[in-house]
C-alpha cells in the first residue's frame, strides 16, 4: 500500500456538500446524514480523486500525459478501485470484441 | 430531491481543479480521462454511502455518523484515507470555531459601545452584521 499524504491546509473542501447530499440521498437506504458525515464523505471524495490521480501518474512512470489508458489500468489493477471495474472499462479494438462476439455465439450454442 | 440527471454527478470543473492540484505542472490530462475521473468520483460518493448506511443499519441506527463514514473507509479498504479525515475535520471545526468566535467578539465590541443595542447583537447570525453596521450609520448621523 502506497502511502497518502494530502495537503491537509485548513480543512476546507472544495467540492459542494449541498450536491454530494443529493447523490447520498439518491440512495434509497438513506434516512439522514449526520453534519460529520457529509464532511468526511466530501472530504474523502477529494482524497478519493487525488489519491486516483496520484496512482495513475506513478504507475505510468511519471508520464506527462494522463490518459483513459492509465485509469482504466490502474482500475483493473488495484483491489481498492475494484468497485470501478464496470465503469471504467479497457478499452480494446474492434478485431478484439468481433473475438469476443464469435466466442459467445459459440457457447450459446450449447 | 435531484430534478435533472445532472444534479447526481459532482461538477466536473471543481473535479478538474482537483486533479491539477495533485499533478506537478505541465501534466496533461486528456478530457476523457478527466470525465471518467469526475464520473468514478460521484461514483465513489454512492459506493460510500452504501457502505456507510451498511454500518448504520447493522447498528439500528438511521442516521449516519461520522464514525460509520470512517467506519466505511475500512471496508472499501480505504484505511489510509482514516487519519487525514479526522486531522482534516478537528482543523477544520477549529477554523469554523476561530472565526465564529472573531465574529461574535467585533459584535461584542460594537455592542459594549452601544449599550442599548446588546440584545439586538447578540444572537444574530452573520448575514446580518451589514445590516448592522448600516444601522449603526445612519445612528451616528
Amino acid at each position: 500500500m502506497s502511502s497518502f499524504k494530502p495537503k491537509l491546509g485548513d480543512g476546507s473542501i472544495i467540492l459542494p456538500q449541498a450536491r454530494v447530499k443529493m447523490i447520498m440521498k439518491s440512495s434509497p437506504d438513506t434516512e439522514s446524514i449526520s453534519t460529520d458525515a457529509l464532511y468526511f464523505v466530501t472530504k474523502a471524495t477529494e482524497f478519493f480523486v487525488e489519491h486516483l490521480v496520484q496512482e495513475i501518474y506513478e504507475s505510468t512512470g511519471k508520464s506527462n500525459e494522463l490518459t483513459y489508458k492509465g485509469l482504466a489500468d490502474i482500475v483493473q489493477k488495484s483491489d481498492s478501485m475494484h468497485f470501478l471495474k464496470d465503469m471504467v472499462p479497457r478499452k480494446i479494438t474492434y478485431k478484439e470484441y468481433q473475438e469476443i462476439l464469435k466466442e459467445k455465439e459459440n457457447s450459446d450454442l450449447f | 430531491m435531484a430534478e435533472r440527471p445532472e444534479d447526481l454527478n459532482l461538477p466536473n470543473s471543481i473535479v478538474a481543479r482537483i486533479i491539477k492540484d495533485s499533478l506537478p505542472e505541465g501534466v496533461n490530462v486528456s478530457k476523457e480521462a478527466r470525465t471518467a475521473i469526475a464520473k468514478a468520483a460521484s461514483v465513489f460518493v454512492l459506493y460510500c454511502t452504501s457502505c456507510s448506511n451498511n454500518l448504520a443499519m447493522r447498528a439500528n441506527r438511521k442516521i449516519i455518523s461520522g464514525q460509520d463514514v470512517l467506519g466505511a473507509m475500512a471496508d472499501m479498504e480505504f484505511e489510509r484515507f482514516i487519519e487525514p479525515l479526522q486531522a482534516s475535520l478537528e482543523v477544520y471545526k477549529k477554523v469554523q470555531k476561530e472565526r465564529k468566535e472573531a465574529v461574535a467578539k467585533r459584535k461584542q465590541e460594537k455592542s459594549d459601545k452601544k449599550p442599548e443595542d446588546i440584545e439586538e447583537a447578540s444572537d444574530e447570525g452573520g448575514e446580518n452584521e451589514k445590516e448592522n453596521e448600516d444601522e449603526d450609520g445612519d445612528e451616528s448621523s
